[in-house]
């Protein structure tokens, strides 16, 4: 009884706010609620037994990704007139593409008889970290090149960009100089 | 009711649904990543349950 309430009160606590996120307007209160959304998926991962994941998504998406997003909402400033207005017709085939997605999913979660093995109840860490540092040391590595192409990637648009940026501020500057 | 493997992975396909309609119906790109959030967290969901 207490396992099914503890999943009812977390699934409560992820699904929600994911309501919230998705027909709120303030982006703001959008970022607050996935605050909520991703503890609660946090808690399901620890309901779960996956406590490395657990710990890694509240380290990382709450304690990271979350912030940094807030950071973003509460620096940049978008005009009222270009803030978006949701009409019917734009709502509308999302909502029923989404709503098949769903159908489909939920079909096929109901239909396959799906293998259930036992959940381990000793902590997943050290088994984690030995098999990415043995077995699955080459996903581990190409998984780090890819982020490293990623950053390069990053680094090389912005210095593009802030170079022709330069560039227009000087010609700007030496045409205002001209008499 | 016991709480199963169904139950888990089907909070993990309304994150998804919910991903999908933001992805879809918002401007904005922020609320488009949270979109895309969602969509990766209810994936990671279902890994984490069917393992």
């Amino acid at each position: 009884v207490i396992r099914d309430l503890v999943f009812v009160l977390l699934a409560l606590l992820t699904v929600v706010p994911a309501f919230w996120v998705v027909f709120s307007r303030n982006i703001v209160h959008a970022g607050f609620a996935l605050l909520f959304t991703l503890v609660g998926v946090a808690g399901m991962y620890g309901f779960l037994g996956a406590d490395f994941l657990a710990v890694t998504q509240l380290m990382v998406y709450v304690g990271g990704v979350l912030v940094l997003v807030l950071f973003t909402v509460m620096m940049t400033h978008v005009p009222a007139a270009k803030r978006s207005r949701h009409g019917l017709d734009r709502l509308v085939p999302p909502a029923v593409f989404a709503a098949a997605v769903f159908g489909v999913l939920y079909k096929v979660i109901t239909v396959v008889k799906w293998n259930v093995g036992e959940a381990s109840t000793s902590p997943t860490t050290t088994e984690i970290g030995t098999q990415l540092m043995t077995n699955y040391i080459f996903p581990f590595e190409y998984v780090s090149i890819v982020l490293l192409a990623a950053m390069v990637g990053a680094a090389i648009l912005i210095r593009e960009r802030s170079h022709a940026g330069s560039d227009d501020a000087i010609a700007e500057e030496k045409q205002e100089a001209r008499p | 009711v016991n709480v199963g493997l169904p139950h888990f992975l089907t909070v993990g396909a309304v994150l998804f649904a919910l991903g999908l309609f933001a992805v879809m119906s918002r401007r904005n790109t922020v609320a488009i990543l949270m979109g895309v959030e969602w969509r990766s967290r209810a994936m990671c969901n279902a890994g984490s349950t069917a393992r």
